[in-house]
């Protein structure tokens, strides 16, 4: 019999917000956390990134640790506070989502070399929370987060762990910018997910973190009801021009979930807010006959935060269930995909939202689906 | 139910002393010259697009070849139906490095969409998946030595809750320009297969010795 796996707790942090709290305020408020940026190689550019004197960034264990792994234990710490959770117990285990993991080190002659290895900073970072058992890494570009979830539900049905940690983070690296710029990729304005104007992705960074249990929380919790992938087979950095490895992953986690096309509330989509991206979409969600859903995507508001996005967002559509609120999606004034889509404009509680549906989608031709369902 | 891997390739370094590619399946054991062209022409591919690739799905798409090597091998499985699942320690290190050269030196900055690209640890899967037509359940994890257990049960959750029929599975690792590869091809017990080992991380661990 298959377990119920619901979310304890979580923590994001982005440069719109140090805490789930703040980021969500804003999301609603529509206020974005990119910035324009000028470097002399490619010129003006847009992305949203950590002030570098920020106080997420400057922990106590600070100078031990770099940059993505404060981003890491903060995260992991914020998400533990309200829990009586012991990290050192052998019923919790770690699950890391990241596509990069230390690359913004590669510049540093002195840094350990293996450390850019991502099992090796995991390590550093379950030795920091005493925790002994092997952490798991999920990589899988841009699904890698929504992929976490899907590894940390299967392993919670195995019931060998009580609480699952899940935790994702990517910084906005050169290395990370200058592949995008040269991949022409990178919006020469603020992105605009779904917009007809859209012109490319903005690289994000930030962390976010959930705490996962096959206990029923009390109170009103957020259940995972399914998690599927399905790969393009189709290009490494393009998707699918017709959306059918999307669609097959939408309609095999919404046979998982039990869950009919017209149940679906609400979807965080990928909406990277590149031509191709937005456009496939639209037409998966078609063939899923989800369009009826309303649709956004956040892109606009912390850009594209890679491995940590399928987590980051994964929250932010839990929250949405539970405050009972859509999220605006930010940057979209006027329909751009050959399918026209139910984009949600502005914060509304005109309509129960119980079911929400996270979409993913990476270079490698992966796409991966999560179904969260609000139970009382 | 158990179940199965029906076939394997091992890819390792022949020995410390031997700069030579020690090469096993269910079929074959042969030691080959680590030379990309002289494979390509020893496994007779035809696959223009493999020149472009970075050397760790160079040898990710070599391994896949050995594995399905003369063989009917998805059978009726729909290509939905196939799963795939690869790990390895070093993730894309090797084309980081690459990649970083191009944009190291604020004078000579290039940097190269052609590496870019590859500069992902599961790029390596995206290419067996285009050339395979895999298009199921497909997870890259990183780990510093080979997950076997968690190969094993991930892999086996998928087949026994049905949401692939099939699965690739493995380890592709690449340092210093040494791979080190082992991929399986699992399949449920009542799938037809001639010579049959249990997918189990005790098997996992046999194969890669």
């Amino acid at each position: 019999m298959k377990k119920n796996v619901y979310i304890l707790s979580d923590s994001v942090i982005t440069p719109l917000g140090s805490t789930t709290q703040e980021n969500l305020q804003q999301i609603y408020a529509g206020v974005t956390a990119i910035k324009q940026y000028s470097n002399e190689q490619f010129g003006t550019y847009y992305t949203s990134r950590f002030d570098p004197e920020s106080s997420v960034l400057s922990g106590k264990e600070g100078s031990k640790f770099t940059k993505i792994e404060r981003l890491f234990i903060a995260s992991i710490e914020q998400a533990l506070a309200s829990l009586s959770i012991r990290t050192d117990q052998a019923d919790v285990l770690f699950v890391f989502a990241s596509t990069k993991g230390n690359i913004d080190q590669l510049e540093n002659s002195a840094f350990d070399f293996n450390r850019l290895r991502i099992g090796v900073m995991a390590n550093y970072i379950t030795n920091y929370f005493n925790n002994t058992n092997r952490p798991i890494v999920v990589s899988n570009a841009c699904i890698s987060g929504v992929q976490a979830i899907e590894y940390a539900c299967k392993e919670l049905q195995r019931d060998t762990y009580k609480y699952i940690i899940v935790t994702g983070a990517d910084v906005a690296s050169d290395f990370v910018l200058s592949g995008f710029h040269s991949f022409q990729a990178m919006s020469p304005f603020v992105c605009k997910p779904f917009d007809k104007d859209r012109a490319g992705v903005s690289i994000g960074e930030g962390c976010g973190t959930i705490i996962l249990t096959t206990e029923k929380p009390d109170k009103e919790a957020i259940e995972i009801l399914a998690v599927t992938s399905s790969n393009d087979a189709n290009h490494l950095s393009g998707p699918s021009r017709t959306g059918d490895g999307l669609s097959n992953a939408i309609l095999a986690a919404m046979k998982e979930a039990d869950v009919q096309s017209d149940q679906i509330d609400i979807i965080s989509a990928h909406g990277t807010a590149t031509m191709y991206n937005d456009e496939m979409e639209s037409l998966a969600f078609q063939t899923a006959e989800i369009t009826q859903a309303s649709i956004y995507s956040v892109k606009g508001n912390i850009g594209h935060t890679l491995g940590a996005a399928g987590i980051i967002e994964t929250i932010y559509l839990a929250h949405s269930l539970q405050d009972n609120n859509s999220i605006p999606s930010l940057g979209f004034n006027e329909q751009g995909t050959s399918v026209s889509l139910n984009i949600s404009t502005k914060p509304s509680k005109d309509k129960e939202l119980i079911t929400g549906l996270k979409t993913a989608s990476g270079f490698g031709g992966g796409n991966a689906v999560l179904i969260l369902k609000k139970k009382r | 139910m158990t179940n199965i891997i029906s076939r394997f390739c091992r890819i390792k370094k022949a020995s410390t002393n031997d700069l030579r590619l020690d090469i096993r399946t269910n079929t074959v054991e042969e030691q080959i010259d680590n030379n990309f062209a002289s494979i390509y022409k020893h496994i007779e591919l035809d696959y223009p697009k493999f020149f472009k690739m970075d050397d760790l799905s160079k040898y990710g798409i070599i391994a896949a070849e050995y594995l399905f090597e003369n063989q009917d091998w998805k059978g009726n499985c729909l290509d939905t139906e196939i799963g795939i699942v690869i790990s390895n320690a070093s993730g894309s290190l090797e084309t980081d490095l690459e990649f970083h050269k191009t944009i190291n030196n604020k004078e000579r900055f290039f940097p190269s969409p052609a590496i870019f690209v590859y500069t992902l640890s599961n790029i390596v899967m995206g290419e067996i998946c285009i050339k395979h037509k895999i298009k199921g359940e497909n997870m890259f994890l990183l780990s510093e030595t080979l997950p076997s257990e968690q190969l094993t049960n991930y892999v086996s959750d998928l087949l026994d809750a049905d949401k692939i029929r099939v699965a690739v599975v493995g380890w592709v690792e690449l340092r210093n320009g040494i791979p080190d590869v082992l991929l399986m091809y699992v399949a449920k017990q009542n799938t037809l297969v001639e010579q049959t080992m249990e997918f189990s991380a005790e098997q996992i661990e046999l194969l890669y010795r």
